[in-house]
Parts: C-alpha cells; sequence; structure tokens
C-alpha cells in the first residue's frame, strides 16, 4: 500500500490554455464541459450531446484528466454511454450552460452495488484575490464516505463527501502541497506537490477505491 | 539486446495491427529495458508443462511445472517476462485483488493477462468476471502499463463441464478488448485452428483436460508473441510472418490459420 501511496505522490499537472495573469477570471472563455470517470470497474464513457444528430463530445476512461468539449451556452442534454454501446450508463442529464460557464460532470461509484451515478459540477472558483489560485478537492473515491484535503503545513482544511467536490480554497500562488485522507480514520490516500498559478482553478481529483487502489490527478479547471 | 531491436524492427516491417498494439514492446516507462509481466493462473505457472502430447495425465499435481508460455515468450522475443501465475486463482476472488500491489511493485512495461479456467470451474457470474478484467485493465493503465487481453483455452474431456463458462468469459474478454482498445491475444482461436479435434484436444495433457503439455505451452507462447508483434497468426501467411519477424525455422510456427480449422 506504501508503494502505491508513493506513486500517488507523482502528480500530472494538465496546463489547460489560457493561463491567465493575476487577478480573478484567469483562463479561457470557451464555453465548455468534460467527462470525469472514477468508477474503477467501469468501462471508457462516451459524453453525447443528445440533439436530432447527437455528437459525441469526448471518450474518457478511468481516472484520466477529462478535457474540456466545446459547448455553446444555453440548454443542454447530455447522455453518458460505454464505449460501443448504445444504451445510457446513467439517466440522461439535462442543464442550461451560461456563457463562458466550465461544468464537470462526474461519474463514480461501480457497476456493481453501488451502481453508477453522476454529479454535475460548477468549475472555477469566481473572484480569485490577485497573486492566489483556488484549489479544491473531487472524491470518487468508493469505500470512502468522505475526504479530506489538507493543504500546506499549517493545513488548510477541506472535506468532499463521496461523489462531491469541495469549495474551492484560495492560496497564495506558487507550489502548493497537500495530502488527502479518508475522513473517517484519517488513512492517508496520497500526498504531493504542484505549481498553481495565479488567478488559475485546479481541481484535485481522487478516483478508485480504497483498500483496492485508489489514485489522483491534479487538473486545471481555467 | 540485438535480437531484441530487430524483433521491434521487424514489428514495423510485418506489422498490420492499429497504433494500439504500435507500442506493446515500448519501453514505457523508460528504464531502458522492455519488459512483460504475465498475469493469470496455473497455466501461466506452467502447470502440466513437462508432459509431451500423447502421455496419459488423469491429473496434474500444482509442483509439476515447468516455465509454460512465459518462459517461451522470453525465449522468443529475447526479452524478460516475469512469471505471475498462481495455480488455482480465480481472477474473480485472489486475481484482481493481488494485482495492483504487484503491477505497482512491477518496472514492467506491459501486462498480459491469462485467466479464468478456474472461475468457470466454479461457474462464477460472467458480470464479475467482467468487472474483474476491468478493474485490471483499469488500474494498470492508471499506472501508465501497455494491457494484452487472452481468451481461454477450450477444455475438453474431464474438465469439459468448465466450457460452457469459459466460452462465455471469452467472448465477454474479446468484447473487453474492442471496448478498452486493446490488443487481444486469442488463445481461444488458436485452440479452435489448430486442435487436431477440439474434443480430445492434443494441445492438452489428457485425459485431464485443463492444462497444456508441451504443445499447447508453445501454441499459446506464439499467440502472445504474435499478438505482442502485431502479426496476424490466423491469417494464410501468419505463422510464416511470424516465423520471419522471430528468426525462427519454417515450421517453427505450429499455430494454424482459421482456415485449416479442422471441421468438428
Amino acid at each position: 500500500m506504501m508503494v502505491i501511496l508513493r506513486a500517488c505522490i507523482i502528480c500530472v499537472v494538465l496546463l489547460a490554455s489560457g493561463c491567465g495573469g493575476g487577478g480573478s477570471g484567469g483562463g479561457s472563455t470557451e464555453t465548455g464541459i468534460r467527462l470525469l470517470h472514477a468508477a474503477i470497474d467501469a468501462p471508457p464513457l462516451e459524453l453525447v450531446l443528445e440533439s436530432e444528430s447527437p455528437t459525441l463530445l469526448s471518450t474518457t476512461r478511468f481516472l484520466e484528466p477529462g478535457v474540456y468539449a466545446p459547448v455553446n451556452k444555453g440548454p443542454l442534454l447530455l447522455r453518458i454511454r460505454p464505449v460501443l454501446r448504445q444504451t445510457a450508463a446513467v439517466p440522461d442529464l439535462q442543464f442550461e450552460i451560461a456563457a463562458s460557464e466550465r461544468r464537470t460532470v462526474l461519474i463514480y461509484g461501480d457497476t456493481a452495488a453501488l451502481g453508477l451515478r453522476t454529479t454535475l459540477l460548477t468549475d472555477r472558483a469566481t473572484e480569485i484575490p490577485s497573486g492566489q489560485a483556488a484549489v479544491r478537492l473531487i472524491d470518487g473515491v468508493t469505500v470512502a464516505s468522505a475526504l479530506r484535503l489538507e493543504i500546506g503545513s499549517a493545513p488548510i482544511s477541506v472535506r468532499a463527501p463521496f461523489g462531491t467536490a469541495s469549495d474551492y480554497v484560495m492560496l497564495p500562488a506558487g507550489e502548493v502541497s497537500f495530502r488527502i485522507e479518508r475522513e473517517a480514520d484519517r488513512r492517508l490516500l496520497g500526498s504531493g506537490s504542484f505549481l498553481a498559478s495565479p488567478g488559475q482553478s485546479y481541481s484535485i481529483f481522487a478516483a478508485g477505491e480504497m483498500e483496492y487502489f485508489t489514485q489522483f490527478r491534479i487538473l486545471n479547471d481555467s | 539486446m540485438k535480437r531484441a531491436l530487430c524483433l521491434i524492427a521487424s514489428f514495423f516491417l510485418y506489422g498490420t495491427a492499429a497504433t494500439a498494439q504500435d507500442s506493446l514492446l515500448a519501453d514505457v516507462n523508460g528504464d531502458g529495458q522492455v519488459r512483460i509481466l504475465a498475469f493469470g493462473d496455473s497455466i501461466t505457472f506452467g502447470v502440466g508443462d513437462r508432459l509431451p502430447p500423447g502421455a496419459f495425465v488423469l491429473s496434474i499435481p500444482f509442483t509439476d511445472v515447468e516455465g509454460g508460455y512465459p518462459e517461451r515468450l522470453e525465449t522468443l522475443l529475447q526479452l524478460p517476462v516475469d512469471n505471475e501465475g498462481v495455480p488455482g486463482e480465480e481472477v474473480t476472488l485472489g486475481g484482481y485483488l493481488r494485482f495492483p500491489q504487484l503491477l505497482t511493485r512491477s518496472s514492467a512495461d506491459t501486462v498480459i493477462l491469462l485467466e479464468g479456467l478456474n472461475d468457470a470451474f466454479w461457474r462464477r457470474s460472467p458480470d464479475d468476471v467482467r468487472r474483474s478484467f476491468q478493474r485490471m485493465i483499469n488500474v494498470s493503465r492508471a499506472l501508465g502499463r501497455q494491457v494484452v487481453l487472452a481468451t481461454l483455452p477450450i477444455p475438453c474431456c474431464n474438465r469439459l463441464g468448465s466450457r460452457l463458462f469459459g466460452g462465455v468469459y471469452s467472448g465477454d474478454i474479446t468484447s473487453l478488448a474492442q471496448q478498452n482498445g486493446i490488443a487481444l491475444a486469442d488463445v481461444e482461436r488458436a485452440w479452435r485452428s489448430t486442435c487436431s479435434d477440439i474434443n480430445s484436444c492434443d494441445l492438452l495433457n489428457l485425459p485431464e483436460g485443463l492444462h497444456p503439455n508441451t504443445r499447447g505451452y508453445d501454441v499459446i507462447a506464439q499467440v502472445f508473441a504474435s499478438t505482442l508483434l502485431g502479426v496476424n497468426i490466423f491469417a494464410a501467411d501468419g505463422a510464416v510472418l511470424l516465423e520471419q519477424a522471430l528468426g525462427l525455422s519454417e515450421g517453427s510456427v505450429i499455430v494454424r490459420p482459421d482456415e485449416e480449422a479442422p471441421q468438428s
């Protein structure tokens, strides 16, 4: 288990386009949606924009850092289906997306007793103070009712119940060190560090199954 | 090392497969060595490998072991192949559970998975088998490894009772390979094309009917080698292409093309 934890220290920082300078609102102005796949026993999933002629927005594997697919503002009807299958993996999602907004569809749970579930997240923090960055935790880890993210040596701590994201926390831009624990027993899931740019929003995306296999990825939400 | 480089070069000459297979013999982790991990049960471990075709074998102790297909694959490819077979293991119980820790410790670039006939014996739910394989695929990819799935040898004779579920699992394994975009070593297909009689297959120890004999292990190793090199071993010229790719003498590859499969 320690080896797995050590492996988790290797962070993948995805630097999205539009690295803004200081101040709030850094990042792309493109309206977009991405799929994050946290279900360890589920096959790759397709995110499809339903309409008269459905459009495949993305295909995402377990733990893969999903990329934002551009969409038009307005009402959306999304279907998530396993690759090479026509039947939906979960109930369709219907919602409205505003101009320049970015959303994440988190798929989590399993294909057995829990079932696959979805949560729609709103990405990018608003009003990031100058010289700061925003960080949150996305919890897709089964066998843990909640995870806790501790940031820095005098830790700022946030919690994310299973299948949700914590609020963004603001912290000075620069190197961010963190650890992720199962809230119930403070069992370490992983730790690491990454470089946060001013004005940017980041998600630490944790997925898998506690006691079996868990990892995390660091995503740029901007 | 020279032979390994030739092999990789020959892959590009003979490879007919998709991009997904291009990196199956690549040094994915950049440690300067291409390494393969063979994961499975007694058939990976090599149980029954001492026994030639024609021997009368009712049962085989787990201690009666030679190198099985991993050792042959190592010789064919001139690359290290770690044998991680556990006799008697079911993929739905011990198999998927021991996999993450094993792979995390391993420096293998490519993992090959051949397991399921013990699950077939106990008639485990095909859904559970599929989920177990999907877990291992997801773990492999999360750790940055290449994966090769394998369909199962077709049991017969005293183990005929495992055939139905083994066939169902093989169908699901094929479907999983397609769904995940990963390579498939079709051992079941090789059994169909190469056994002289599928109901009394000369690739198995008989009448035991589960564990391959020396010839059966040759077949499995050749199927894996062809998959890793991107050679379609079931094509009319598949055996010749594999022999050329591996620098083997004519007639060394014994897997038959589909068109020569005996009708049964």
